[in-house]
């Protein structure tokens, strides 16, 4: 029954092959971005290998507090994000489009959050490289440790971004009813890609924020 | 996707406030109650937790088939190569490069400051130590 705006393709041979093909490719991708997060992770257990007295310190001017709201904020965004697939399977849009906006609506909050860290940050001083001017942490170690927090977090940031632009033009799809129960791939594999931002972030909040 | 109609979401909650009860749990041995040393294994555990409740119920792994299942596992194989190899080696480096028998010295010795300008001026690097 394929038209020229149906969904599925021929040359998957089925429709269950298709669904499949596109979540084992969105899998190997997750998988990839895995492995780009995990060179920064080996590089941070590098340097507090070598620097842990300089990591404590300079975790304190970290705002822990708030990396826990950050933190409830994505995890509860994680559970709009699964609501939407679960209701999309059994067809309902409407739903689908009102927790999937409730789930920006965090991604915002969070992206806000972060925001106003580098705000604080930058009046501090607390800035990687030669750019660094926070008078007490030692210049050693310490100016690595805001190099790696500015790439973990900068990098998990840009990820927030294209995630939260998925999740919109999820919002979008849905809205003009191109997902039904037989048809949601994309707002599957949409979700996969926000739960795993999800999870680099449960990294990142204990590894940079909760130094001791 | 019939059989789906009937499933409750109410699962989802359940494992939503698993997850908030680790997050907050991480704060709170995190800044209230120090751990000293095994701070880190804790932390990383909670997170291990929380990543195994986040991919096997949010991201469905508990219910794909075959080779879905296994990518990120594999994935998190090859992070724990990476980690452990690389730190082995950093943990290990003089040691293993002094056939000299200077043993006082198992700490790398870090090169001194590079810094040569004042913090902001000039000089281009991309990391400062």
């Amino acid at each position: 029954m394929s038209t020229e705006s149906s969904p599925w393709e021929e040359h998957f041979g089925s429709r269950e092959n298709q669904s499949q093909a596109a979540q084992l490719g969105m899998w190997i991708f997750l998988g990839s971005e895995v492995l780009l997060f995990t060179n920064l992770f080996v590089g941070y257990a590098v340097y507090r290998y070598y620097y842990p007295e300089v990591f404590v310190e300079a975790s304190k001017h970290l705002k822990a507090d708030w990396a826990m709201v950050q933190t409830l904020l994505l995890v509860t965004s994680s559970l709009f994000v699964v609501l939407a697939v679960h209701a999309i399977r059994q067809g309902r849009q409407l739903q689908t489009v009102l927790v999937l906006v409730l789930a920006i609506g965090m991604g915002l909050g969070f992206l806000g959050i972060k925001g106003w860290e580098y705000w604080e940050h930058w009046k501090e001083g607390a800035l990687p490289g030669e750019y660094y001017r926070l008078a007490e942490v030692p210049e050693r170690g310490g100016s690595l440790f805001f190099t790696l927090y500015f790439l973990l977090t900068g990098l998990h940031a840009i990820h927030m971004l294209v995630a939260l632009g998925l999740l919109g033009w999820l919002v979008w799809g849905a809205l003009t009813g191109k997902y039904t129960a037989e048809y949601h791939i994309p707002v599957e594999v949409g979700g996969l890609y926000w739960h795993l931002v999800d999870i680099f972030w449960l990294f990142i909040f204990p590894l940079l924020y909760l130094v001791e | 996707m019939a059989e789906e109609k009937k499933k409750s979401a109410w699962g989802y909650v359940v494992v939503w406030g698993a997850l908030t009860v680790l997050t907050v749990a991480t704060w709170v041995l995190g800044t209230k109650l120090k751990l000293g040393a095994f701070s880190l294994p804790v932390a990383l555990g909670l997170a291990v937790m929380k990543t195994v409740l986040v991919a096997m119920f949010f991201m469905h792994l508990v219910e794909q088939p075959g080779a879905r299942r296994v990518v990120l596992p594999v994935s998190a194989v090859f992070l724990c190569l990476l980690l452990g190899v690389t730190l082995l080696e950093v943990m290990t480096r003089i040691r293993m490069s002094r056939p000299d028998g200077i043993e006082e010295e198992l700490e790398p010795r870090r090169p001194e400051s590079t810094r040569t300008a004042p913090p902001g001026s000039g000089s281009k690097r991309l990391m400062g130590n």
